[in-house]
């Protein structure tokens, strides 16, 4: 009886004890596949103490590089919680020769290692970007309008420049060839009276009344 | 604007510094109509890039740096200020591509 009962709390020790080696284990790996800006080597020796393979040793070494990990973890949490810009990304890397079925490389040409980056879209970063790309293209159209209805022609430029100037008006999309008001005649300024506005005003929708002609005659 | 300030720029037949002018019009329109959209995102940044840099040099050429970068202006602001500022804008794009909420990625996945 007695040793039945030794017997069975042995076995039972010994399930109470694989049972907390299996908890130990499911709750680190659990850490690992949360942990999102882990860069775990799991080739490199730190990487495979820490592996399934080894039983569980609870020594001041490992509570203090775990107590490391947790705090780095906090730190890094707190950053991309204040928005820091953290990418939240993470790295895999592996010695080529565990990637040698599906590399089809020789091995003397291979890299010696496998670097494999993974990171999450930041959803905040593609709108703010778009915001920025719309905004500055938007705010961009009235500067190309802008020279298209006022090309800046040189006054004492060339006979083609002196006798007319190109106004286009972006209403309209019509262009529109007039004489320059310092060459207009006196009956022509007694007809069109606004035409003696400065050079600055060319681009006044006034302009549009004028006839339309061909807009680039040489 | 063209002739005083980028008379480096080639103007003889059949270029003029008025067709200058009206490229920059063009590549202005053309390039915020890509920019907004995302479409060909980089060459769109690429072309106001150009016309920004080169109203930079403008308004550098004109008005001097003005003190800065520590300069008081009367005006509040350099007068190359708004252009430098785009001019980074679409460096910007220019680097980064349109990202994410773009017609361009939208076109890559479909491919």
């Amino acid at each position: 009886m007695s040793g039945g009962t030794e017997g069975g709390g042995d076995i039972d020790g010994r399930s109470l004890e694989t049972r907390k080696r299996r908890i130990c284990l499911s709750s680190r790996r659990k850490r690992r596949e949360n942990d999102e800006l882990a860069n775990v080597d799991f080739c490199s020796p730190t990487a495979r103490d820490h592996s399934p393979a080894h039983p569980t040793r609870p020594s001041p070494l490992i509570a203090r590089r775990t107590l490391s990990t947790m705090s780095a973890t906090l730190v890094r949490a707190s950053a991309l919680g204040l928005g820091a810009g953290l990418p939240r990304r993470k790295t895999f890397t592996c010695g080529s020769d565990r990637v040698r079925a599906v590399s089809g490389v020789g091995t003397k040409k291979r890299t010696s290692s496998l670097r494999v980056v993974a990171e999450d879209t930041d959803w905040g970063r593609e709108l703010s970007s778009a915001v920025v790309r719309v905004g500055a293209g938007v705010l961009m159209v009235h500067n190309g309008l802008d020279k298209l209805v006022d090309p800046e022609v040189r006054r004492d430029a060339g006979v083609h420049e002196i006798a007319d100037c190109l106004i286009v008006t972006p209403l309209s999309h019509r262009i529109v060839e007039s004489k320059r008001p310092d060459r207009q005649t006196d009956d022509e300024r007694v007809s069109f009276p606004h035409r003696r506005a400065s050079p600055s005003s060319w681009s006044s929708p006034t302009w549009a009344s004028c006839p339309t002609t061909s807009p680039f005659r040489s | 604007m063209v002739e005083p300030y980028l008379g480096f720029l080639p103007h003889d037949e059949p270029l003029s510094f008025v067709t200058w002018t009206y490229l920059a019009a063009g590549a202005e329109l053309a390039g915020a109509a890509g920019l907004t959209l995302g479409l060909w995102t980089r060459l769109s940044a690429l072309s106001l890039f150009s016309t920004m840099g080169a109203a930079v040099y403008f308004h550098v050429a004109q008005s001097g740096l003005e003190g800065f970068p520590l300069g008081v202006v009367e005006k509040h602001q350099y007068a190359y200020e708004p252009a430098a500022l785009y001019c980074l804008i679409y460096f910007y794009f220019l680097c980064n591509g349109g990202g994410a909420l773009s017609l361009d990625n939208a076109l890559r996945k479909k491919d």
